[in-house]
């Protein structure tokens, strides 16, 4: 039997169209696809190291020497994701495709690579200024987040486009380095820890969530105190409190956020679970034997999804502040570029320095309002009492 | 003159696609004072959009009246012209000369306040000449016409505290008080039980003739129309295909359409000759009860049951179809339900082809669920929105091992379509794409895909329209004949019962009171329950035509 020429559309490419539909959620997606672009080539838009280098007649590419696992893991995970929405493939296995060989790329990277340990970024400044290099292409912020300009002699907290030889468009911070290289290179900080954390707890929330509202009984009566007991931590308290004891690593952030974060997913999924349990398809699933996994992960998460990813791209701007937050309080990460780490810059020195408040604090709030402006079109896309979600 | 005219009404609607469509398309009709106008038809056909536009409660922006004329006459007022009048004078028509009774009666009433309150308002907006005692007894002596016990006590109960049929009543009085010269009722009774609907009927039946006033009554139901109508429009896709007295309608219909409506009521659909069913029993009930616990206080103890199911036996045996019969809340979805297993059974014992299932842990019990399946009542929840038809069909083959590989079950998954004449395209297709008829039929399929012996039917036809539920019906039939099912169909529709089933039980307050072959206990009712329950089935009087 051949498949039909018109296949229909199932639910999941209607609510995605009826979200596109609005204006303000595609501005939403918009700046959230320009920041994993700018994420996922950082190297290759903000770098002290020449994307191209001819010297003594021979060509090479110095950048890619430099790149690193994380730079690897970030570019394979877009190329892969363009490459499996491109395929159109079903969701869950799209999915499991980019989960699996993105990991692999960041394994091999991990495995083959071996990044310089000791980066010298003035090195082809100095080797152009010396004449030795015949043909020499930077990328267009020709700094590195962490190029800290030693070659420059005395540098420091410079307003944009203020000194002569070198062109900073966004100024720099105390340290001297670009300011725009760094709220790039702090893009995937902001973005990595936003889905990580928000995975963490997703997982964890679908999980007990599913549990308590399929069981329900005892079993919904323990996981509702297991709720209210991590309802209960204050986040940035026990944060700072791992800070100060462990000291600072982005992924112990990305971990504690994520499981302090999932009791709402799980009060979202249990309530939708003990709805979806009366239903009667899933009755039906029950009388035709099905094994449990079937019941829980085909038949009743797939309808329970939407308020679930609803309140995931609110959590998703709520992670992205408390980073933030961290940043700005002076807990966050040391030498990494961070958003909060700039905001915290702009007002620690004698004089406030606009461009270190603008530009990233600008940063931070339109990707919080971009979460949300997403995160509300998708409530009204999956709402039928909407018109846009009638439509479908 | 009639006191309500609508002259070559054209009402459009626009859809979500900002198209405008006909929903009533150029009807006449005519409500004489002192009788009762039916519009009758399926769903869709226009006939509440018509009641809407009457009232002018369409909403706005969405509607338009392009053509016609809606003329209100009472006798001692001037004419009035509805689909022109300003919103102010409509209101001022709405509630006092016209009363409207909806659907829903769970959600018509304000549940925050009391009905005493409620019909005070309605009194206050159109008799604002009354003092605050007069309004009160009006109250009462409204509450009191519409057969509510000890009205004076009653004025100062929140909704919830009555039952279905008393706040449909409560909405009647509400319609009534001011005693308006016309009464506009959409579908008034079909969310009630039989017994509770016989009373409404009576009662809008009485207050008619000590009032005098008309009373435009929408309804699908063939039954109700015999019992209440003076006069009949049969509607069809915004047009209305017939219309007269209703008694030359009923009797000798003149249009194909409402022909074909009137055989399509299951009790006159021509019924296949029974056969004898084979003597050893597929399934068993035995003194089954399904209790569940009342919780209260701070540490949960059971404090009572409810028993919802309380000893019951009765059995199915292979090429029958067995009819559960009762009220809402007569415990027999319940008992439905325990017997697949998906409640847990209180006390008894229930066998499948002799085994004793009772208590078999649930991995023991999957191998044995494929002998008995299950058809639910809502056709847009039985299926899984999230998978197309292909799916729904072919994991139950492959969880239970049916078909060799995935190429062998979607060709079996094919044939059971075309089974329960379902197009071979559907395989594709999400359930959202199907009408309801529709979607029932491919709840059909699923639950035959594994080959079951039993099959339970939890009110399959009474969401859908009578010529759908007539196809449904006839499938259901012949699937049992052919493939010697074992079938229990629960329902509340007597006629659904007279053309299916082979034996009956009824049940009332989770017991059966009685039990027997479907033509005796039709003709010969035993208990008192079954007798008042086929009393109150508005019937089609079917003395003076052949039936098939």
């Amino acid at each position: 039997m051949s498949e039909p020429a018109v296949r229909s559309q199932p639910l999941s490419r209607q609510v995605l169209a009826a979200v596109l539909a609005r204006t303000s959620a595609r501005l939403g997606l918009a700046w959230i696809l320009l920041l994993v672009v700018l994420a996922a080539f950082a190297p290759f838009i903000a770098s002290s190291q020449p994307l191209l280098m001819v010297a003594s007649g021979e060509l090479s590419f110095p950048v890619l020497n430099y790149l690193t696992p994380i730079d690897v893991l970030w570019l394979a995970g877009f190329i892969l994701a363009a490459v499996v929405m491109a395929a159109r493939l079903r969701a869950p296995l799209a999915l499991g495709l980019w989960l699996a060989g993105t990991g692999l790329a960041g394994l091999l990277a991990l495995v083959l690579l071996e990044p310089p340990v000791l980066t010298i970024h003035e090195q082809y400044r100095e080797r152009l200024a010396a004449g030795e290099i015949d043909r020499l292409v930077f990328a267009p912020i020709p700094y590195s987040a962490r190029d800290y300009l030693r070659d420059y002699g005395d540098t420091g907290v410079e307003p944009p486009l203020a000194a002569d030889a070198r062109r900073h468009w966004l100024g720099t911070e105390e340290n001297g380095a670009d300011v725009a290289s760094r709220m790039i290179h702090a893009a995937r900080i902001a973005l990595g820890i936003g889905f990580i954390a928000t995975g963490i707890a997703l997982f964890i929330g679908a999980i007990i969530g599913g549990l308590m509202g399929y069981f329900s009984g005892i079993v919904d009566i323990i996981g509702m105190r297991l709720v209210e007991i991590f309802e209960a931590i204050p986040t940035l308290f026990l944060l700072l409190t791992f800070v100060a004891f462990f000291g600072r690593s982005i992924y112990m952030m990305m971990v504690i956020i994520g499981i302090t974060s999932w009791s709402g997913y799980a009060r979202y999924v249990r309530a939708e679970f003990l709805k979806l349990r009366e239903q009667d398809f899933v009755q039906a699933a029950i009388a035709a034997g099905l094994p449990l996994h079937s019941i829980l992960f085909r038949h009743m998460l797939p309808n329970g999804m939407a308020p679930l990813l609803v309140a995931a791209s609110f959590g998703v701007a709520s992670a992205i502040l408390a980073e933030a937050t961290l940043s700005f309080l002076g807990l966050g990460l040391v030498d990494d570029p961070s958003w909060g780490q700039m905001l915290n810059q702009a007002v620690q020195s004698a004089t406030f320095n606009w461009w270190l408040a603008v530009f990233p604090g600008g940063a931070i709030f339109l990707t919080v309002f971009a979460y949300n402006l997403v995160g509300e079109a998708l409530r009204d896309a999956v709402d039928p009492h909407t018109r846009a979600g009638k439509a479908r | 003159m009639s006191l309500l005219s609508i002259e070559g009404l054209v009402t459009e609607l626009r859809n979500a696609e900002d198209r405008w469509f006909a929903a009533v398309a150029g009807i006449d009709l005519a409500v004489e004072p002192g009788q009762t106008f039916c519009l009758v038809g399926e769903s869709g056909s226009g006939k509440s959009v018509t009641a809407l536009s009457v009232m002018g409660l369409l909403p706005e922006r969405r509607h338009r009246h392009p053509r016609g004329r809606v003329v209100f006459h009472p006798v001692d007022h001037p004419p009035m012209e509805l689909l022109s009048a300003e919103q102010a004078q409509l209101a001022k028509v709405r509630g006092g000369a016209i009363g409207m009774i909806f659907q829903e009666p769970m959600t018509s009433l304000n549940p925050v306040l009391t009905i005493g309150e409620q019909l005070n308002e309605v009194l206050r907006l159109h008799r604002p000449s009354l003092g605050a005692s007069e309004r009160r007894e009006r109250t009462i002596a409204a509450l009191d016409e519409v057969s509510i016990p000890q009205p004076a006590e009653r004025v100062a109960e929140y909704p919830h505290r009555l039952s279905g049929g008393q706040r449909q009543r409560v909405m009647i009085a509400m319609a009534l008080i001011c005693e308006p010269r016309l009464l506009i009722a959409d579908e008034p009774t079909t969310a009630l039980d039989v017994t509770v609907q016989a009373g409404i009927l009576r009662l809008i039946r009485e207050l008619q003739e000590r009032r005098g006033m008309g009373v435009l009554f929408i309804t699908h139901d063939f039954g109700v129309v015999a019992q209440i109508a003076d006069s009949v429009g049969v509607m069809r896709r915004g047009e209305l295909v017939e219309s007269g007295p209703a008694s030359a309608v009923l009797r000798r219909p003149a249009h194909d359409y409402t022909r074909s409506l009137i055989a399509a009521l299951p009790e006159r659909l021509p019924r296949p000759p029974a056969r004898q069913p084979k003597p050893e029993p597929l399934v068993e009930v035995d003194q089954l009860s399904v209790h569940f616990p009342v919780r209260r206080g701070f540490l949960r103890r059971v404090v009572d049951h409810v028993r919802a199911v309380d000893g019951v036996s009765l059995s199915v045996q292979p090429g029958e179809v067995v009819a559960l019969v009762g009220e809402s809340g007569c415990g027999k979805t319940t008992l439905g339900r325990a017997l697949l297993r998906l409640l847990p059974v209180t006390a008894g014992e229930l066998r499948l082809e002799g085994r004793d299932i009772t208590q078999l842990p649930p991995r023991a019990l999957r191998p044995l669920r494929r002998r008995m399946q299950v058809v639910f009542q809502d056709p847009g929840s039985s299926l899984n929105p999230r998978l197309p038809v292909l799916t729904t069909l072919t994991e139950p083959m492959r969880v239970h091992g049916i078909g060799a590989d995935d190429k062998e079950r979607r060709r079996r998954a094919a044939e059971l379509l075309e089974r329960v004449e379902m197009p071979a395209d559907s395989l594709w297709r999400y359930p959202h794409e199907f009408s309801g008829g529709q979607r029932q039929r491919l709840a059909i399929a699923r639950a035959l895909v594994l080959e079951p012996r039993f099959v339970l039917c939890d009110e399959v036809t009474s969401a859908l329209d009578v010529s759908v539920q007539a196809g449904i019906l006839k499938l259901l039939r012949r699937l049992v004949d052919e493939h010697d099912l074992g079938m229990l169909f629960i329902t509340h529709n007597m006629g659904v019962v007279e053309y299916l089933a082979d034996r009956m039980a009824v049940m009332r307050n989770g017991r059966v009171v009685e039990s027997g072959p479907v033509a005796r206990v039709l003709r010969e009712p035993e208990h008192e329950y079954t007798r008042t329950l086929l009393a109150a089935v508005p019937r089609l009087a079917s003395g003076d035509e052949a039936r098939g």
